[in-house]
C-alpha cells in the first residue's frame, strides 16, 4: 500500500488527522476543587505581593489576564473544531466569545499614543532603526504622514506603531479618539511568537491580498488583540487599540496591522499605497 | 481582566479552567489512567497557585503549569492500572470532514487510523509522548522541552526519532 512509504511530512499529517479522532474521556471540570483546596491552604494574600515591589507579580498577572482569551479559544478541543482558526505568519485569528471594548480612555494632554501605551514617541528614522527594517508607509492622501510614531520593545520583538489622530473622512475611535493606528512588526522579530486576535461571532472575517501578500480583514465587533512569546520571550501585551475594523497583511518581511474605522474597499486601497 | 490583575482568586480560576483541558490530557498521556490524570492535573493547579511567585514575570504560563502537570503525572506513573492510553472517538468519525469522501475512501481513512493508533500505542512510552504532545495537543516544540524536560534543541531529534521507529511499527502492524 502506498501509505506504508509514507515519509516524515505525510506520517505527520496522518498523526495530526488522528489526534482529531481521539476519545478523550468525559470529565467533569476541576476548577472547583482547586480553588476549594487553594482555599484550605493558609497563604498570604495576591495583593500583598502586587503590592511588594520587590516580587515583581503584577506583570506576570497582567499578562496572564491578557492571554486568558486566547487560551480559551486554543485548547485543542476548541482547535480541533475550530474551523475558521485561519494563520498568518505568526498570526492566528480565533472565533471566540463576543468581546468587550475597554474603558473609554480619553488622550491626555501629552499624546494619544501615550494614552494608547505604545511605547516611546521616536521619530520615523529611529523607530525604523529600532525595528531593524524599513519602515513601511502609506502614500494614500487619506492618511499621509503620521502624526505619532511610537517604538514598544521587549525581549526581541520590537513594534511599531503610526498614529494617524483625525481624518476627513474617518471617524475617531471612541476607545482612543484616533482615527488610525498602523502597527508592524518585523517577521523575524515574531519568528517564536504567536499573535492573537479573538473576533466575535458578529465578526467578519475575509482573507485578502495586500500588495501580493497574504492578509485579512476583519470587520464587525470590537476585538482584543494581544500576542504572545513561546520560549524565553514572555507575553506581550496588546491592549484593545481602536476596537474598530483590521485589516492584517505581510509585507516584504513585516507584519502590519492597520486598525481604522473605514470600509474594507477603503482599507485595501490605503494597504496598497503602502511602501 | 482586573480582576486577575489584582490577583483575585477567582481569576487563578479561569487560567484553570482554560488550561485543564489540555493539562489532563497531558497528564493522561503520561499516566494512561484517568483518574490519575485527574488528580495530577489537580496538584498541579493546586502546586501553580502556590508557586506563582516563582513564575518569572512576563514568561508565557501554559508551558510553566504543563511541565507541573507532566512532573505530577510522571510521579503517578506507576501507580495505577493502565488501559490503552488513547482510543478513536466514533462520533468524530462521522463528524469529520469525510462526509466529502466517498464510502471507500472514508472507510480506508478509518483503518488507517486504526493502524496508525495501534502503532503509536506499541511505542515506547517515550515516543509515544513525543509523538502525543506535537501532534495530538499541538504543544510547540518549545512548550515540547519544558513538558519532557529536556533540551530546546533535542526536540526535533527526539521527534524525528520517534517518527521513525512509529513508521516501522507501523509497516509491521
Amino acid at each position: 500500500m502506498p501509505e506504508l512509504e509514507m515519509d516524515d511530512t505525510q506520517l505527520a499529517s496522518a498523526l495530526v488527522d488522528l489526534g482529531a479522532h481521539l476519545a478523550y474521556p468525559e470529565r467533569p471540570s476541576i476548577r472547583t476543587a482547586v480553588l476549594r483546596r487553594i482555599d484550605a491552604s493558609s497563604r498570604p494574600s495576591l495583593w500583598g505581593r502586587i503590592a511588594s515591589p520587590r516580587r515583581g507579580l503584577a506583570p506576570a498577572l497582567i499578562a496572564l489576564a491578557l492571554i486568558l482569551v486566547a487560551v480559551l479559544a486554543s485548547v485543542p478541543a476548541a482547535r480541533a473544531t475550530a474551523q475558521e482558526i485561519l494563520r498568518l505568519r505568526g498570526v492566528e485569528i480565533f472565533r471566540g466569545p463576543t468581546a468587550t471594548a475597554s474603558p473609554t480612555r480619553a488622550p491626555t494632554a501629552t499624546s494619544a499614543g501615550a494614552a494608547l501605551g505604545l511605547g516611546d514617541l521616536v521619530s520615523l528614522d529611529e523607530a525604523a532603526r529600532r525595528l531593524g527594517h524599513p519602515l513601511l508607509v502609506p502614500s494614500d492622501q487619506i492618511l499621509g504622514a503620521p502624526d505619532e510614531v511610537y517604538v514598544f520593545s521587549r525581549g526581541s520583538v520590537t513594534e511599531v506603531s503610526l498614529v494617524y489622530l483625525s481624518r476627513p473622512g474617518i471617524p475617531p475611535s471612541p476607545q482612543a479618539h484616533v482615527a488610525a493606528l498602523v502597527s508592524e512588526v518585523t517577521d523575524a522579530a515574531v519568528q517564536p511568537a504567536f499573535f492573537a486576535k479573538v473576533a466575535g461571532q458578529a465578526t467578519r472575517i475575509d482573507e485578502v491580498t495586500v500588495n501580493d501578500g497574504p492578509g485579512y480583514w476583519l470587520e464587525g465587533e470590537p476585538h482584543d488583540v494581544f500576542y504572545q512569546l513561546e520560549g524565553t520571550g514572555g507575553v506581550i501585551d496588546e491592549q484593545l487599540r481602536l476596537a474598530g475594523n483590521t485589516l492584517l497583511w505581510e509585507q516584504s518581511g513585516v507584519l502590519v496591522r492597520m486598525e481604522a474605522q473605514v470600509d474594507k474597499t477603503t482599507a485595501l486601497r490605503i494597504a496598497s499605497s503602502f511602501r | 481582566m482586573e480582576r486577575a490583575r489584582s490577583g483575585d482568586k477567582d481569576a487563578y480560576g479561569i487560567l484553570v479552567t482554560s488550561y485543564e483541558a489540555l493539562a489532563y490530557r497531558v497528564a493522561y498521556a503520561i499516566t494512561k489512567s484517568e483518574s490519575e490524570a485527574e488528580d495530577a492535573a489537580q496538584d498541579a493547579f493546586v502546586k501553580g497557585y502556590f508557586a506563582l511567585e516563582r513564575f518569572r514575570a512576563g514568561a508565557p504560563f501554559r508551558p510553566w503549569i504543563l511541565r507541573i502537570v507532566a512532573n505530577e503525572a510522571k510521579n503517578r506513573r506507576n501507580a495505577a492500572a493502565r488501559r490503552p492510553a488513547l482510543e478513536l472517538d466514533a462520533a468524530a468519525d462521522r463528524a469529520s470532514s469525510e462526509t466529502a469522501l466517498s464510502p471507500e475512501d472514508a472507510a480506508l481513512a478509518a483503518e488507517r487510523r486504526v493502524r496508525l493508533l495501534a502503532a503509536v500505542n506499541g511505542l515506547r512510552d517515550d515516543d509515544r509522548l513525543v509523538l502525543t504532545y506535537r501532534y495530538f495537543l499541538d504543544l510547540s516544540e518549545a512548550e515540547m522541552a519544558d513538558v519532557l524536560g529536556i533540551a530546546r534543541g533535542t526536540v526535533k531529534s527526539r521527534l524525528s526519532r520517534a517518527l521513525g521507529r512509529l513508521r516501522e511499527v507501523y509497516r509491521g502492524a
